[in-house]
C-alpha cells in the first residue's frame, strides 16, 4: 500500500543459453530524485547537482526534460550504467563511481538501447520496468560491480544528466556474454 | 512537526512495521483541523492507498519521452499525452480558488481503486453550503532528514459557510499538457480519516512523499 518498490533483476546470457538470473530488492534513491520529483510536481526553479558535479537550476517554466531516462544503443549517458566502482551506495552519490564505458575494447561493454516497457497491471496496482542489455564483446571477463539509472532533466543553460539511483552488484560477465539489468517499478494501491 | 524527522520511524508507526526491503517511497497522508480561531482540533496521519492508473502511465509518458495513450483524465476521457518536452507533466502547483489540480477533496466513501479517475463526489470551491474554499496548493522543497528526503504537497481549505463540513476523500490531482490543452489527471486518491471542518474553520491536507535511502 501506498509505496512505490523497485527491485532490480539480473539476467546473464551466453550462447543462447540463460547462464544468471537474479533479483535484488533495492534501496539507492539519491537526492536527485526527490529534487527532480519536486520540479515534476512543481514547475518552479530548483537547484540539483548533475553527474558532472556543477550545481544547476531547474527551470521554472517552458517546454522541457524532467525525468528522461530513455537511450539510444551506445548512449552512456541516461538511462541504465555500468561501472566497476565498489563504494557503498549513498544517498549523497552525483555519478557512477568508475563507469564502464560503450565499445568493445578492453573492459568495455556495448551499450544497447533502453527499453522502457507499457505499463503492466499487477494484482497491487501498476508496474513499469526500464530495461538494458549489454554486450561484452571485449575479448575477456569484465565484472560489473555498480549499476545506476540516470535521467536527463532541463535547467536554465540547457540540458544536464543526473543520478537517480545507484547501487553495487558483483556480476562476472564472459567475453561473448550478453547482460540485462532491468528495474521494476511498482506502483502499489 | 518536528524536525528531528526519521521517515523510517515514520513508516513504523503508520503502518506497524519495519520498511520492507526494495521500498523507495512512501506516500502518507497527514490532515490538520483547525477552529476559526486558529486552535487545533484535530490531526491525523495515515499510509496513504492511491497510486492509480495514471500515475504509472504519466511516469512512463516522462521517462520515455514517448507518447501515450489512454490515459484517463478527470472527466474520465482519455487522453494522449505526446512524447516531447513539455512546461506542465505532472505539476501539483495551483493558486487559491483553482481546482483543475493540486488536491481535492470530496465527500465519496468509496474504497480507493488503481481505476479511480477522480475525487468520487467533489466539494467545490466557495463559502455556499456545502462548500470549502480552496487555498493555493503548493509543493515544498525537498526536505533532507533521518532516513532520506521528503517532498510534500499540500493545501489549505477554509469552510466560510455556517455548518460544519465532513471531508471523507481526498486526491491529488496533477496537470498535464497534452499538446492542445492542459488536462487534468488523478494521480492519488484516498478516503481521509473522518474529517469535520467546522465553521469558520480549516482544514489542510499535506500529502507526504518519503524518498527511503
Amino acid at each position: 500500500m501506498s509505496t512505490i518498490t523497485l527491485r532490480l533483476e539480473t539476467e546473464i546470457w551466453k550462447d543462447g543459453e540463460l547462464v544468471s538470473k537474479k533479483s535484488y530488492p533495492v534501496n539507492s534513491f539519491v537526492k536527485q530524485m526527490a529534487d527532480a520529483c519536486e520540479h515534476l510536481w512543481s514547475v518552479t526553479a530548483r537547484t540539483s547537482i548533475d553527474t558532472g558535479l556543477t550545481t544547476r537550476t531547474l527551470s521554472a517554466g517552458g517546454n522541457q526534460f524532467f525525468l528522461h531516462t530513455q537511450a539510444t544503443a551506445g548512449q552512456s549517458d541516461r538511462g541504465i550504467q555500468l561501472g566497476t566502482g565498489t563504494t557503498a551506495p549513498d544517498r549523497d552519490d552525483r555519478a557512477v563511481e568508475t563507469q564502464i564505458v560503450d565499445g568493445a575494447g578492453a573492459g568495455q561493454l556495448t551499450y544497447n538501447a533502453v527499453v522502457i516497457n507499457p505499463v503492466d497491471t499487477i494484482s497491487t496496482g501498476h508496474a513499469i520496468s526500464i530495461e538494458r542489455q549489454f554486450d561484452n564483446d571485449s575479448g575477456g571477463s569484465i565484472t560489473a560491480r555498480e549499476i545506476t539509472l540516470l535521467a536527463q532533466l532541463t535547467h536554465t543553460g540547457g540540458d544536464a544528466f543526473f543520478l537517480l539511483l545507484r547501487d553495487v552488484l558483483n556480476e562476472v560477465i564472459a567475453d561473448a556474454a550478453s547482460f540485462i539489468a532491468r528495474y521494476i517499478w511498482e506502483f502499489l494501491v | 512537526m518536528t524536525t528531528l524527522l526519521d521517515l523510517r520511524e515514520v513508516y513504523r508507526q503508520s503502518h506497524g512495521k519495519e520498511v520492507p526491503p526494495g521500498t523507495l517511497m512512501a506516500v502518507h497522508l497527514e490532515i490538520w483541523t483547525a477552529d476559526r480561531f486558529g486552535k487545533i482540533l484535530s490531526h491525523s496521519l495515515q499510509p496513504a492507498h492511491s497510486w492509480v492508473t495514471q500515475s504509472a502511465q504519466l511516469f512512463r509518458n516522462i521517462m520515455t519521452r514517448a507518447s501515450e495513450a489512454n490515459i484517463a483524465d478527470i472527466t474520465n476521457t482519455d487522453r494522449t499525452m505526446p512524447g516531447g518536452p513539455a512546461t506542465n507533466k505532472m505539476n501539483f502547483i495551483a493558486g487559491s480558488g483553482v481546482i483543475a489540480n493540486g488536491i481535492r477533496v470530496g465527500t465519496g466513501t468509496n474504497a480507493e481503486d488503481a481505476n479511480d479517475f477522480d475525487i468520487q463526489t467533489l466539494i467545490a470551491d466557495g463559502a455556499g453550503v456545502g462548500q470549502l474554499e480552496y487555498q493555493s496548493s503548493t509543493v515544498a522543497a525537498v526536505l533532507a532528514v533521518t532516513g532520506g528526503y521528503r517532498v510534500s504537497v499540500a493545501r489549505q481549505f477554509i469552510n466560510d459557510s455556517a455548518g460544519n463540513i465532513t471531508v471523507e476523500e481526498v486526491g491529488a490531482v496533477a496537470l498535464g499538457n497534452d499538446g492542445v490543452a492542459d488536462r487534468s489527471f488523478l494521480i492519488l486518491r484516498d478516503l481521509s480519516t473522518f474529517t469535520i471542518v467546522t465553521g469558520g474553520g480549516t482544514a489542510t491536507p499535506t500529502y507526504q512523499f518519503d524518498f527511503l535511502v
